[in-house]
């Protein structure tokens, strides 16, 4: 229990400083309306636009205030469109989720099974060709990849158009991008998983026992190595970001990862801090339920 | 720390290496000589333009017409002396960037590791922080506020991936600290610096320079989506990123301006990770996973 309590503590606490930093970052490079406001803003109109925003009070009040905001679920309004940032977000947010959705999902149908093949036939010609498959994908950056595929697929075999999402045809390269950097990892972490869990004593046993191969990887070495399987499957998540603003930037997709880097361009303060703040959240509470989870099955770790 | 690089039983290794991971390091040792060397080996000023010779195609693909070997851009820009430049600037920027946070990492990792702690613990509530807050959305945040230039896209680089050091620096520390011979140090009375720097770091170079390699390929990788989305440093300086990012605009006539720099990009990316790759080997270095 109390580990469970300091872990949890510890989480806040790194939430928080992402918080803070943020926001010390946005605040020191000065005023943001000089930023983003037109030349030749009469006096009074950019005074009501430094109050609207709140800007006009010491960093310690505005500090307090944006703090306060976020616990009340109020994260601030956008410097262009006056929505609240939480609007503009969640109306960009189907996108984003359907690619990452359906990438996550292809990966993972593809890479454990290939990852566990190479696990199991080490020198086989396929598994050669599989490790070349997961260096490629690690490799490659997604964007080039996005450019060789909109090359060859759109621009000289015209089968597949090459911005927006609005039909099918439209998510199979922006997915198959994605999904070809997150592969490289399943397949890597599931080989290197299994293999950990083949080189066990009780899978010796249980070939001793003269169980069948299929039985003995399934039952007793798969259902091993799922859990360090499942908690890489969790820390992915995190590196998903930087593909996602590439990916969506290639193909033109109106989703978060424009929206963030459009944000960056415009100097849009307000939704890079919910950017970040919401990002650095979702890595934080994955490490915490993946650690959580570890703690719950394997004793060793609360004591320590 | 620098004996393990002219360590006679790395080149006995690289003898008997792959002919991929030789071919890999030849290219790497190529890239860098024509980096180095770019302001002769550029048959072009990178940045003037020629009106009259716009989107050429590269040689060969345009019959009867001589003078470009790799083609021109949209402002009629030659397409391999900007390459040239462009893969200068950005080793430059990897180079460096990796070297700050290669510095920071093993700074704060060794003092973390060393002393332990409430420093270790706020150090590592850094790391935290750090690990949660990903390289691109952090540096787009920071060159939103600060704009963009070299000086802050090498900052903003060399900050990220810093935590990687940290981490393993730090886990290496602690398991070498009761070691017989830092132990020995201890007693003969060496003061801290001393034992860090002369008795302990020459132990954990290994990882280190292991972690440098697999670090600069990240940068070029981070650099190059930055000025890919036109957060980079600005036109018309070239770099592989922006070039590859501007080009786009013209993939579907004239494929060679946006194709060539990002097959260097490719290239570049890939002989750090095989060297990494070989050098984790060679060394024996076991990398302690997320």
């Amino acid at each position: 229990m109390r580990f469970v309590i300091i872990r949890t503590l510890r989480a806040f606490l790194t939430i928080w400083g992402v918080i803070t930093l943020t926001f010390i970052a946005t605040r020191i490079a000065g005023n943001p309306i000089d930023n983003f406001a037109p030349e030749g803003l009469s006096n009074e109109e950019y005074n009501y636009l430094m109050e609207y925003f709140g800007l006009n009070e010491s960093y310690f009040v505005q500090y307090v205030s944006y703090f306060k905001g976020i616990i009340e679920g109020n994260f601030g309004f956008s410097y262009f469109s006056f929505q609240p940032v939480t609007e503009v977000f969640f109306s960009k947010l189907p996108n984003t989720l359907a690619l990452f959705g359906y990438a996550f999902l292809v990966s993972l149908i593809i890479g454990i099974p290939l990852g566990i093949y190479a696990a199991i036939y080490r020198n086989s010609i396929l598994t050669t060709f599989i490790m070349a498959l997961a260096f490629t994908g690690y490799a490659i950056p997604n964007y080039i990849l996005a450019i060789f595929a909109i090359l060859l697929f759109s621009f000289t075999l015209h089968l597949l158009p090459t911005v927006g999402l609005e039909t099918p045809y439209h998510y199979i390269m922006p997915v198959g991008c994605l999904a070809m950097s997150m592969l490289a990892g399943k397949i890597r972490y599931s080989r290197s998983a299994m293999l950990d869990v083949l080189n066990e004593d009780y899978i010796r046993t249980a070939r001793s026992k003269g169980l069948s191969e299929r039985i003995v990887i399934f039952k007793h070495a798969f259902r091993n190595a799922s859990m360090p399987i499942v908690s890489i499957l969790g820390l992915q998540i995190a590196g998903f970001i930087a593909a996602v603003v590439l990916v969506e930037a290639v193909f033109a997709i109106d989703g978060i990862g424009n929206l963030i880097v459009k944000a960056a361009i415009f100097s849009n303060y307000p939704i890079l801090q919910y950017g970040v703040m919401l990002w650095g959240s979702i890595v934080v509470l994955a490490t915490l339920l993946v650690d959580l989870t570890y703690a719950l099955l394997d004793p060793r770790i609360r004591v320590n | 720390m620098f004996s393990i690089l002219n360590n006679s039983e790395l080149v006995k290794k690289f003898k008997k290496s792959d002919l991929i991971i030789k071919g890999g390091l030849f290219l790497l040792f190529f890239l860098i000589l024509v980096a180095i060397f770019a302001p002769i080996l550029a048959p072009y000023d990178p940045n003037s333009t020629s009106l009259l010779a716009r989107l050429r195609p590269p040689l060969g693909f345009e019959k009867f017409k001589v003078g470009f070997l790799l083609g021109t851009d949209e402002l009629g820009r030659d397409m391999l002396s900007r390459l040239i430049y462009g893969l200068r600037f950005t080793l430059f920027i990897a180079l460096v960037g990796s070297l700050i946070s290669m510095t920071i990492g093993t700074l704060i990792g060794v003092i973390s590791g060393y002393v332990g702690g409430i420093i270790d613990n706020i150090f590592m509530m850094l790391v935290d922080i750090q690990i949660a807050f990903p390289g691109t959305l952090m540096a787009l945040l920071l060159i939103s506020v600060f704009g963009s230039s070299i000086t802050i896209l090498i900052f903003v680089v060399g900050i990220s991936g810093w935590e990687n050091y940290a981490r393993v620096v730090r886990g290496q520390v602690i398991q070498i600290k009761n070691e017989p011979y830092v132990s020995a140090a201890q007693v003969a009375g060496a003061k801290p610096r001393r034992i860090i720097l002369l008795h302990m770091l020459p132990n954990i170079a290994s990882p280190i320079i292991v972690l440098y390699t697999f670090g600069i390929s990240n940068v070029i990788l981070l650099e190059s989506s930055l000025s890919f989305l036109g957060l980079g440093i600005q036109p018309p300086t070239a770099t592989l990123g922006s070039m590859t990012g501007l080009g786009r605009d013209f993939l579907s006539s004239y494929p060679h301006i946006c194709v060539l720099p990002a097959i260097v990009i490719l290239l570049i990316a890939l002989v750090f990770l095989l060297l990494g790759d070989w050098l984790r080997d060679s060394l024996d270095v076991r990398l302690q996973r997320k």
